[in-house]
């Protein structure tokens, strides 16, 4: 047995108008399936308005069977011009198969628009923010002299980036009492449903077309009757056409938030109130309360969710239920959304269940509103057989837990700003530190005056020191003679050396004071050093130290 | 000299009363029980560029009470800054901090490290700065001794040469006190369960974390409305600005 396979794709007519409506068949030859295929690409251009549906023929030609199983499709292209069915593809059992273009073209009358019959989508708002609502009603018009069979059950288009809630679908065809005139002509108009929309976060917000099939009473025109049909029948079965109807698309700018935005906004647009309440105040130790928040208001309810509770330690919480509540009042969509949290306290004392807040943003005054509860303070009564629990809290939280502050500080002393006066009394210390630092140079830049160091008191007080060693009592006078001259002029001249000889001090004293002077300091300096040895010297005691005397009296005054 | 001194210090002298008056309406509010009035009042004397301890004290007591646990781990912290040694601030700080949410402890540091940050915080920068002044005045008394060579002796040497050695490291604990401050921006978190994000705008954007009230977070760079903060376990995030209010 050969399976000759083989599947062909066609179109009943490529020639149409638009408004028409075209059937695609795809036909399986020699194969116990149907075919499988991607109808996607015909999104393009084109809606599908009814299909698959399936038929299947089997025939016996000269004994052999063929089999020819068929879908269809009814299409309605959505624009006028040189439309293509596009290749498709598919498989058939596990085979695929490629098909051909299609050429259709449709002869555009799009410029005359049919004015007897028209659907619109009417939008209260066309520049909305986020989470703003936007009602979307799509209305059928049609001039009083049509009659309109029926309408066929037709699909709402999806609403890609809206969040999409239902105010109101007609179950039947209603018009308005009230006929509406445009451009001179007298319409009736029926409201094919309602929806709120909801922009959310996408790339582009558009409002979809929606397409409805209708049939439309057609008044002959007297004809010719084939005497065989009775005219009797006419009046029930009334011709009737089908007509495409089709909204056009609209495009829904969205606006973006004033900044800043609130850092507890959670994406609520609308108006809303919020609050919290516990059943009852006082509860015991692991004694069951239940804590309910209240969302109030019109907006977007639902998109978005409430800001998380953090519950205070020492208190266990449960998930919430949520119970949603909505009615549509007005177009709006408003509602209560109600948490409930089952706490159960595990420690006495008082608890705070802190406040909630969160910012929703009001289009109507386009701005941000805050809204918040209080918080909430329960008092927890321990219970009768309290039992010990592991919190998670290290002993000394707990013990901080049950503490309070301390009191304000009410004795007014403290003083204002204190750094900047700290600062400020550092830098007078600082510049007075400096200033001491140098006021020895600076006195005697300027005064002249020198402060004594050591040196000058050292150069003063040589005659002084000299004198006060001749003044001792002492058996060795001439000893004490020398010592104090060398010791003078040591300390007087700044000498470094201690071992002054008769002929140093000569060289020194050279140029400083008068040659008389220096012949006195010779002279003495040797009667000194005869006197050491001399054994009779001690007579002459009394005359070399006054002598000496003379000579340092008149040093001092010469060496000044 | 005195007039000098008159000078500098003028100002505070002639304002100080209208600021004293404030704070004592802000008691009697406190007292009251009346805490929004008096957290109005507090505010009002920071906005005009006044601070002293007792006023943030009372402020942080102030936000306790009306749970503003965020705000009031400021304001204690700002209490503590001016006087470090008070004990009441302490125990109402770490009261607030007990009512915190998010507990980011700190990793536990060197002995060596304990000591000298306890020391660094046992007084303020302009305590620092007054005692390394003084410090300094007793060195040029001590300086201008020797100069003068009235006394020498060597205990003098070894008590100036302690007093420099000290004086230098008051003035290293100035400085590194004052470069802290200066490059380490902290702040405290004042709202509830606020989101950190990777990129500092709305839109498609991570959450990296969530942050609550009370929490003392690093502000390393600021962009219009946005912080980026470090907590101090090192995770980084930006925040919008209104959640953070910053240290001084």
């Amino acid at each position: 047995m050969i399976f000759s396979q083989s599947v062909q794709i066609s179109v009943d007519k490529n020639r149409l108008e638009e408004g028409d409506l075209l059937t695609l068949s795809i036909e399986v030859k020699g194969s116990e399936d149907f075919a499988k295929v991607d109808l996607n690409p015909l999104n393009n251009d084109f809606d599908i308005l009814s299909g698959p549906s399936q038929q299947t023929n089997i025939q016996w030609i000269n004994g052999s069977m063929t089999s020819a199983k068929t879908l269809t499709w009814t299409l309605s292209p959505k624009r006028g011009g040189n439309l293509v069915i596009p290749a498709l593809n598919g498989t058939v059992g596990s085979k695929k198969f490629q098909g051909k273009i299609i050429p259709i073209q449709v002869a555009g009358n799009s410029n005359t628009v049919d004015e007897s019959i028209f659907i619109i989508a009417e939008l209260d708002n066309d520049e909305v923010y986020l989470g703003e609502q936007i009602t979307l009603t799509y209305k059928l018009f049609k001039q009083n002299n049509l009659n309109i069979a029926g309408i066929d059950q037709f699909q709402m288009p999806d609403f890609k980036g809206f969040w999409v809630e239902e105010l109101h679908t007609p179950q039947r065809l209603q018009y308005q009492t009230q006929q509406i005139t445009l451009n001179g002509l007298k319409y009736q108009v029926a409201n094919l449903g309602q929806r709120a929309l909801f922009p959310i976060p996408s790339d582009n917000h558009k409002i979809p077309s929606v397409t409805v099939k209708t049939q439309l009473e057609i008044k002959r025109k007297k004809k010719r009757r084939d005497p065989f049909f009775d005219p009797f029948f006419d009046n029930f079965f009334s011709e009737t056409q089908t007509k495409i109807l089709r909204s056009k698309e609209k495009n829904i700018v969205i606006k973006t938030f004033p900044e800043p935005r609130p850092f507890d906004f959670n994406g609520a647009v609308g108006e809303f109130n919020i609050s919290a309440n516990t059943d009852r105040d006082e509860a015991k130790v692991n004694d069951g309360l239940t804590l309910s928040i209240l969302l109030k208001g019109s907006g977007n309810l639902g998109l978005f969710s409430l800001p998380e509770i953090k519950f205070p330690e020492g208190i266990e919480a449960f998930p919430p239920t949520e119970n949603f509540k909505k009615d549509v009042f007005r177009n709006e969509l408003t509602g209560s959304h109600v948490w409930e949290y089952i706490l159960i306290p595990r420690q006495a004392g008082k608890i705070t269940i802190p406040r909630m807040q969160m910012s929703y943003f009001n289009p109507q005054s386009s701005s941000w509103v805050r809204i918040k509860t209080e918080p909430l303070v329960l008092n927890i009564l321990p219970d009768n057989k309290e039992k010990s629990f592991n919190s998670g809290l290290t002993k000394r939280e707990i013990k901080l837990i049950g503490q309070d502050i301390r009191f304000i500080k009410t004795t007014l002393k403290k003083k204002w700003n204190p750094e900047n006066y700290r600062i400020k009394i550092s830098l007078v210390i600082y510049f007075s530190s400096v200033f001491i630092f140098m006021l020895p140079i600076f006195l005697s830049k300027f005064s002249r005056y020198r402060i004594l160091t050591k040196e000058d008191r050292k150069i003063r007080g040589a005659y002084k020191t000299s004198i006060r060693l001749l003044n001792k009592t002492n058996n060795k006078p001439f000893d004490i003679s020398i010592i104090a001259l060398y010791s003078f002029l040591e300390k007087k001249l700044l000498l470094k050396t201690h071992n002054l000889d008769p002929l140093s001090v000569e060289k020194l004293l050279e140029g400083r004071v008068n040659p008389q002077l220096i012949n006195d300091v010779m002279n003495i300096i040797q009667i000194c050093d005869a006197g050491k040895y001399s054994p009779e010297s001690n007579l002459k005691d009394k005359k070399i130290i006054d002598e000496m005397k003379k000579i340092l009296s008149s040093l001092e005054k010469e060496l000044k | 000299m005195k007039k000098i001194i008159y000078i500098l210090f003028m100002p505070s002298m002639i304002f100080c009363d209208i600021y004293q008056d404030l704070l004592a309406e802000g008691n009697k509010a406190m007292i009251n029980e009346k805490y929004e009035e008096a957290i109005t009042v507090y505010e009002s004397i920071l906005e005009l560029g006044n601070e002293n301890s007792d006023l943030y004290y009372n402020l942080g007591n102030a936000y306790y009470r009306l749970h503003y646990i965020g705000q009031a781990i400021w304001a204690y912290m700002n209490a503590l800054r001016l006087s470090p040694r008070d004990r009441d601030i302490y125990h109402n700080l770490s009261v607030a901090k007990a009512k915190r949410i998010d507990r980011i402890d700190m990793p536990e540091s060197v002995f060596i490290l304990k000591l000298y940050r306890f020391i660094k915080a046992y007084f303020t920068i302009g305590e620092w700065i007054l005692l390394s002044s003084i410090l300094v005045l007793i060195q040029a008394i001590i300086g201008i001794n020797f100069r003068l060579g009235f006394q020498k002796n060597t205990m003098l040497k070894i008590i100036l040469t302690a007093f420099v050695t000290i004086t230098i490291s008051t003035h290293c604990i100035v400085f590194d006190k004052y470069f802290q401050k200066k490059q380490q921006n902290s702040g405290v978190v004042i709202a509830n369960g606020v989101d950190a994000y990777s990129r500092p705008f709305y839109g498609k954007n991570t959450v990296l974390f969530k942050i609550n009230e009370g929490s003392i977070v690093d502000i390393s760079n600021i962009q219009k409305d946005w912080l980026e903060i470090i907590l101090i376990d090192g995770k980084k995030g930006w925040v919008i600005l209104e959640s953070i209010r910053a240290l001084k």
